[in-house]
C-alpha cells in the first residue's frame, strides 16, 4: 500500500486532463493548421514575418502572448471567476502551440537584432514553463511520498528532539566522541537557501561529521573505549535516524524550491518579452 | 394589625422589580417581598463581570425599568437606582413562608409569623432560589455547595462535581487546572450537555486531568469522603469539597400548598397559565423563569404588563406589533388574537400550546396564502421547516413528470417533517393543491416545541415513520396498502460507528435511515472493503429478505449518530405473501443493486490507475466525520503544489481572513482534509446560537450573519471540527497590491510583512467560517482558485460513488 498510497486519487483530476484535455486538442489543431498553412503558402520572397501569412501568424502570436501573460493577473483575481484550473490547462497547451506559431512567423530567419531577441526571450519563457508544468505534475506526488503524512514543521520538531537526544547520549562518552557527535548534530547538509534547493544534490551526511561520529563510535565497542554494544547502539541509531530526517527535509526543500524557482525565470522574462515585443512591433511598422 | 395591599409582588428579580416600579408609578398600593438582603439575587450571584445579553433583540422593552445588554455590575446598579427613584415599596429579608387565599383575600406569612394580605399576588421568584439538592445523608455539610462564583478561589483541593450537565462540566473544567477534580455522572456518557462541553470534558478525562465516575450516584457524604453507588458496587472518593450542579426546579411543595396545579409530575414542569399570566388560582400571576420564560427582557415586560392591567390602564403585550406584522400578509388587518384563535383551531400541532407558548412560536413562524399550483418548496431545497396546512391541501410531486401521481396532503395535516428530522435536502417538490393557508414553523421553534410538548414529538415521529416507510417501499400505491408494515415499524437509535447489522447475521429486518449516514462494508480476502454509502432517507438491508434463512452479505455501520426505522423481516414477508406487488418491489431493488455491484466491479477492473485503498480512505473520511457533511473540502496532495492559492482566494473573498486551514488538516494517503466547514446535515454550530445568527440557505450553505453575531463563541465551541474562528473582523490583512509585492510573490520570493494589526485597539469578536462563497455568485473561490485540480468541494455520497465507480467525464 505504501508505494501506491500517494498516487493521486483518481477522482481529483489534473489540469492536464481538464475537460478531457480539451485545450490540448485545441492547441494541437492550431499548430497543425499553422504548419499546413506554412507548407502550402508560397510568398513572393522567402518565408518571413512580412508576408500576409507572416502577419497573420504574428498577430495570432501577439494575441497569444498577451493572453498568456494575463494569466499572472488572472491567477490572483478571486471570487466569481470560474475555475482557474481551466485557465491553467489552456495556459499550458496554448503556450506550447505558441512555439510553433511564433517559429513559423519568423520564417526561420534569425539575426542579431531585437526581433530575434524577442523570439529568444519567448523561447526561454516557454521552456521554463515546460519545466514548470513538469514540476507541477511530478513533484506534488513525490513531495507527498517524501513527507509521508508529516509536515516540514513536524519534521523540524522531530529533528530538534533527535539532536537533543544525541547530545544527551554523547555525554557518557569521552570528549573527542562527544565533540564529533555535537558536530554531527549541527550538520544539516548545507544551507536551506533557494540556490541550494535548486542546484544542491541530495546531501551525503555519512561523508561528513555524522559518518565520522559513527565510525568513532564503532571503534569504542570492545577495544579502545571498552564500551558495550548496548551503550553505543542507541546513539548510532539516533544519529542515523536524524540523518534520514535531514535527507527528507532537504528533499522536501528541493521540491519546494523547484516548484517555485522556475517562476523566477518565467515571470521576469515574460515582462522582458512583452517589452521586447513592443519594440519589435514598433520597429516593424516604423521602419517598413 | 396586618398590612393590606392591592398587590403583593414576591421576588425582586427583573420581573418582580419591573412590576414594583410600575406599581409605584401607577400609584397602586403594593409591596415587593425579597427573601435575601439585596435585590435580584439570581443576577447578583452571577460570576463577577459576567456579560448579560438582552435577547430577543427585536422585542421592545416596556415600562421604565432600564435594561440593555451590559455587565452584571452595571445592570444591578441601574436597577437599584430605578427602584429608588420610583419609590417602590420594597421589603428585604422577607421570605414568604406560606401563601393562601385567592383574589381579594391572599394571606402571606413572613418571618416572625408576620402576616400581610393582598388582593392580588404576582409570583416572580424564578428558579434559582430552589436549587436541586443532593438527596443523601451528610449533604448538609458546609463544604457541599451548589454554585461556583470564582474558580480561582480554590487551589490544590480534592473537588467532586456532582451532575454532568453543562454547569457541572464547565465548573469541572474551570477547576481542573489547580485542583484534583472528579465528576460524578448518573448517565454512562455526557450526552445531555452541549457538544462543545462534551468534547472538552471527554478530552480532559482522556488526558487524566479529570476523573469520571459514570453510571454513579451519591449514596452518602462522610468526613472528607463521597460514597458513590456505581455499577460495580460502592466506591469511596476522597474529597475536600463537593460542588453539586443538579439544576433548579420550581419549589413544588410551596406552590402546591398555595393551590397551584401543575400539568405533570415532572419536577421541571411549569404551572399552566392563561394569556394574562394568571394561574389556576384566581388573582395569582406567575411570571419569569418560574413560568418558563428564561429571558430577562420577557420578565421585565410581563411585570409591567400585569400591573398596567391591574391599574386599569392595559397595554398590548410587547410582541403584539411583531405578531401583527407576521400575520398581516395572510390576514391583512385582522386582530392578533383572532388569528391566534384561528391557528389553534386549524393547526393541530399548535392546538396543545398555551396562548403564551403560541405567541412565542408564532413570532418565529410565518403564515402563507397560496393559490392553486403555487410552489411551496422545491425538490433539492435545503430548508428544514415544518409546513402545516390550515386550509386547503398540498400535493407532493413524487415524480415531477407525472403530476397525476402526486400524493395529496389535506387540511390539518403537516408535511416537510423529513427535512426537519434529517437535515437533508427536500426529497420532493410540494405545490398547493387548491387555494391554501399554510403555516411554516422553523426548525429551531419545532425543536423547542417538541421538547416542551411531548405529544408534538410523538405525533411527528409517528407520521414521519409512516411516510418514510411509504415512500421507501410503495410510493406509487396508497398508504393503506402497507398499513401492516407500518404497524410493525419501530424507531432505533445508533451511536457513531455502531454496527447496525453485521455480515453473517441472519436477515431479520428492513431499515429506513432517518437521520445520519452509514457505510456498507464487506470482508474480501481478509480485508474490509467499502461497498456503499447510505445517506439519510434511504432504505437498506432489503437484500436476502426474499429468501428464508439468508444471512447478511455485508456489515452496515453508522458513521455518525443515526436514527433508523426498523421493520421486522417477518412483518415484511407476511405482507409480501399477501401483496405480490411488494415482492416485485424487492426483486427490482435487489436486481438494481446487483446491476450496480456488477457495474462497480467492472469500473474497478477498468481502472488500473486507481491504486487507492478505497476502504482505508473511506474509513479515514468517516472517522473524520465526513459522514455528516453535505459539502466537504478535500485536497489531493498528489496534485497539490502547495501554492496556497486556495487560502489566499478564501482570504481575499472574506475581508482578508482565510476560513480554510490546510496546516491543521488531517491526512491519509494522498488525501488532505483541511480544517474547513463541511456544512453538516444537522449543524452542531446552529444548536446553541442565542441570536440565531447561523442559518442554512435554501441552497445548502450554512452561514453566520456577521451583523447579528454577538461573538459569544458558542458555535465555535460546539463545532466538533474546529472550523469556526473567533476573529476581529477588522484585523484581516488585505493583500498589499503594488507592483513590487506582486512581482516578488509571482516569482516565489517572500513579500515584506504587512503592517501588523493593532491588537490593543478596541474590537468586537465575531464568529467566521466558510459560507461556500454564496455571495460571490460563483463556485467557492478556494476550488475556483486551484490551478491544478487538487482541491474539490463535494458531497460525501458523491465522493464515495466516484471512489467506487470512478468519476465520469
Amino acid at each position: 500500500m505504501a508505494s501506491s498510497a500517494n498516487e493521486p486519487v483518481s477522482i481529483h483530476r489534473s489540469f492536464l486532463v481538464w475537460r478531457g484535455g480539451y485545450y490540448g486538442k485545441v492547441a494541437l489543431a492550431l499548430s497543425a493548421l499553422a504548419i499546413v498553412g506554412y507548407w502550402i503558402d508560397h510568398p513572393s520572397g522567402p518565408p518571413n514575418g512580412g508576408s500576409w501569412l507572416g502577419y497573420a501568424y504574428g498577430t495570432i502570436g501577439l494575441g497569444l502572448i498577451g493572453w498568456l501573460a494575463w494569466f499572472g493577473i488572472r491567477r490572483r483575481r478571486y471570487g466569481g471567476q470560474g475555475p482557474l484550473e481551466g485557465w491553467m490547462s489552456a495556459h499550458v497547451y496554448l503556450g506550447l502551440a505558441l512555439i510553433v506559431i511564433a517559429t513559423l512567423h519568423t520564417g526561420f530567419r534569425f539575426h542579431w537584432n531585437v526581433h530575434t531577441l524577442a523570439f529568444v526571450l519567448m523561447a526561454i519563457v516557454i521552456l521554463s514553463g515546460v519545466f514548470g508544468a513538469y514540476a507541477f505534475v511530478r513533484y506534488p506526488a513525490m513531495m507527498t511520498t517524501n513527507r509521508a503524512g508529516s509536515t516540514l514543521k513536524t519534521m523540524a520538531a522531530e529533528l530538534a528532539s533527535l539532536d537533543q537526544q544525541c547530545r544527551d547520549l554523547a555525554l557518557t562518552f569521552d570528549d573527542e566522541v562527544a565533540a564529533l557527535v555535537v558536530q554531527a548534530t549541527e550538520d544539516y547538509g548545507g544551507k536551506f537557501t533557494f540556490r541550494e534547493g535548486l542546484l544542491g544534490r541530495g546531501p551525503n551526511l555519512l561523508a561528513g561529521a555524522t559518518g565520522a561520529a559513527i565510525a568513532k563510535l564503532r571503534d569504542q565497542v570492545g577495544g579502545v573505549g571498552n564500551a558495550q554494544p548496548a551503550e553505543v547502539l542507541p546513539l548510532v541509531q539516533n544519529l542515523t535516524k536524524r540523518a534520514t530526517v535531514v535527507v527528507k527535509m532537504r528533499r522536501d526543500w528541493r521540491y519546494r524550491a523547484q516548484l517555485l524557482l522556475w517562476r523566477a525565470v518565467h515571470v521576469p522574462l515574460t515582462i522582458a518579452l512583452v517589452i521586447a515585443l513592443g519594440i519589435h512591433v514598433f520597429a516593424v511598422f516604423y521602419y517598413r | 394589625m396586618t398590612e393590606h395591599y392591592q398587590v403583593a409582588i414576591i421576588g425582586s428579580g427583573p420581573g418582580g422589580l419591573s412590576a414594583a416600579v410600575t406599581a409605584a408609578e401607577q400609584g397602586l398600593s403594593h409591596v415587593l417581598l425579597e427573601r435575601t438582603n439585596h435585590l435580584s439575587d439570581t443576577i447578583y450571584k452571577y460570576q463577577k463581570g459576567k456579560k448579560v445579553m438582552a435577547h430577543p433583540m427585536r422585542l421592545p422593552l416596556q415600562g421604565s425599568m432600564p435594561f440593555e445588554e451590559g455587565f452584571r455590575e452595571g445592570i444591578l446598579e441601574n436597577w437599584n437606582i430605578a427602584a429608588e427613584k420610583s419609590g417602590a415599596h420594597i421589603r428585604l429579608n422577607a421570605e414568604v413562608r406560606k401563601m393562601s387565599g385567592q383574589r381579594g383575600s391572599f394571606q402571606l406569612t413572613l418571618p416572625g409569623d408576620e402576616i400581610i394580605t393582598a388582593d392580588e399576588v404576582i409570583l416572580a421568584i424564578g428558579l434559582q432560589g430552589n436549587l436541586r439538592k443532593v438527596p443523601v445523608p451528610g449533604a448538609d455539610r458546609e463544604w457541599v455547595q451548589y454554585q461556583l462564583d470564582d474558580p480561582d478561589a480554590y487551589q490544590n483541593e480534592r473537588i467532586a462535581i456532582i451532575g454532568a450537565g453543562d454547569a457541572g462540566i464547565e465548573n469541572a473544567i474551570a477547576l481542573a487546572s489547580h485542583n484534583e477534580v472528579s465528576i460524578v455522572n448518573r448517565q454512562p456518557d455526557f450526552s445531555r450537555a452541549k457538544p462543545g462541553n462534551v468534547a472538552a470534558i471527554e478530552k480532559a478525562i482522556r488526558s487524566g486531568q479529570i476523573r469520571a465516575y459514570p453510571n454513579s450516584a451519591p449514596a452518602r457524604i462522610d468526613d472528607e469522603a463521597l460514597i458513590l453507588d456505581t455499577a460495580e458496587g460502592q466506591s469511596i472518593v476522597p474529597v475536600d469539597r463537593i460542588i453539586a450542579r443538579l439544576g433548579a426546579i420550581p419549589p413544588r411543595k410551596f406552590l402546591e400548598e398555595a393551590g397551584i396545579k401543575f400539568p405533570s409530575d415532572d419536577p421541571a414542569a411549569v404551572p399552566e397559565l392563561n394569556e394574562t399570566y394568571e394561574c389556576n388560582v384566581p388573582g395569582l400571576y406567575i411570571i419569569g423563569a418560574l413560568a418558563g420564560f428564561t429571558l430577562i427582557k420577557q420578565a421585565v415586560n410581563q411585570g409591567h404588563e400585569i400591573i398596567r392591567r391591574m391599574a386599569g390602564d392595559p397595554i398590548p403585550p410587547a410582541d403584539e406589533d411583531l405578531l401583527r406584522q407576521r400575520f398581516d400578509p395572510a390576514f391583512p388587518g385582522a386582530a392578533v388574537n383572532d388569528v391566534l384563535t384561528y391557528l389553534r383551531e386549524h393547526v393541530p400541532v399548535l392546538a396543545g400550546l398555551t396562548m403564551l407558548q403560541l405567541r412565542e412560536a408564532m413570532l418565529e413562524s410565518s403564515i402563507f396564502r397560496f393559490a392553486k399550483g403555487d410552489t411551496v418548496f422545491k425538490r433539492g431545497d435545503y430548508t428544514s421547516s415544518l409546513w402545516n396546512i390550515a386550509e386547503g391541501s398540498a400535493h407532493v410531486l413524487i415524480n415531477e413528470a407525472r403530476p397525476d401521481m402526486a400524493v395529496r396532503i389535506g387540511t390539518a395535516e403537516f408535511f416537510g417533517e423529513l427535512g426537519l428530522i434529517s437535515g437533508r435536502r427536500r426529497s420532493a417538490t410540494v405545490i398547493a393543491g387548491e387555494p391554501a393557508v399554510m403555516v411554516e414553523i422553523p426548525r429551531r421553534t419545532m425543536r423547542r416545541l417538541q421538547a416542551s410538548v411531548k405529544a408534538i414529538k410523538a405525533e411527528l415521529d409517528r407520521v414521519a415513520m409512516r411516510r418514510i416507510v411509504h415512500t421507501g417501499l410503495a410510493r406509487d400505491r396508497p398508504i393503506s396498502d402497507i398499513e401492516d408494515v407500518i404497524a410493525g415499524a419501530e424507531l432505533k437509535r445508533y451511536k457513531a460507528f455502531e454496527t447496525i447489522c453485521a455480515e453473517g447475521d441472519p436477515v431479520d429486518a428492513l431499515y429506513f435511515l432517518r437521520t445520519g449516514s452509514a457505510t456498507v462494508t464487506r470482508v474480501e480476502n481478509g480485508r474490509e472493503v467499502a461497498l456503499n454509502y447510505i445517506a439519510a432517507g434511504s432504505l437498506f438491508g432489503e437484500r436476502g429478505l426474499l429468501e428464508d434463512g439468508a444471512t447478511r452479505a455485508a456489515t452496515i455501520r453508522a458513521t455518525v449518530a443515526c436514527e433508523a426505522v426498523r421493520v421486522d423481516a417477518t412483518v415484511v414477508r407476511a405482507s409480501m405473501d399477501r401483496m405480490p406487488e411488494l415482492r416485485a418491489i424487492f426483486e427490482n431493488a435487489v436486481q438494481s443493486q446487483l446491476d450496480q455491484t456488477v457495474r462497480s466491479a467492472l469500473a474497478r477492473a477498468g481502472q488500473t490507475q486507481n491504486k487507492v485503498d478505497e476502504t482505508a480512505l473511506t474509513s479515514f473520511l468517516m472517522k473524520q466525520g465526513v459522514g455528516e457533511a453535505t459539502n466537504a473540502f478535500i485536497i489531493d496532495e498528489g496534485l497539490c503544489t502547495r501554492c496556497g492559492n486556495c487560502e489566499s482566494a478564501c482570504a481575499s473573498t472574506h475581508d482578508g481572513i482565510s476560513r480554510v486551514n490546510r496546516d491543521a488538516g488531517q491526512r491519509a494517503m494522498s488525501v488532505l482534509l483541511p480544517v474547513a466547514c463541511r456544512h453538516c446535515e444537522n449543524p452542531h454550530c446552529m444548536s446553541d446560537c442565542p441570536v440565531d445568527a447561523i442559518t442554512r440557505a435554501p441552497t445548502g450553505e450554512v452561514f453566520i450573519n456577521q451583523q447579528t453575531c454577538i461573538g459569544c463563541s458558542n458555535c465555535a465551541n460546539n463545532c466538533p471540527y474546529g472550523v469556526i474562528n473567533m476573529v476581529d473582523p477588522t484585523s484581516g490583512q488585505k493583500e498589499p497590491q503594488n507592483w513590487l509585492t506582486w512581482l516578488l510573490d509571482s516569482v516565489g520570493l517572500p513579500t515584506p510583512a504587512p503592517k501588523p494589526h493593532d491588537h490593543n485597539a478596541p474590537h468586537a469578536m465575531k464568529a467566521v467560517k466558510c459560507d461556500l462563497c454564496k455571495d460571490t455568485g460563483g463556485s467557492p473561490s478556494c476550488v475556483a482558485a486551484c490551478p491544478t485540480g487538487a482541491a474539490i468541494r463535494v458531497a460525501p455520497e458523491t465522493y464515495m460513488s466516484w471512489l467506487r465507480d470512478g468519476r465520469g467525464q
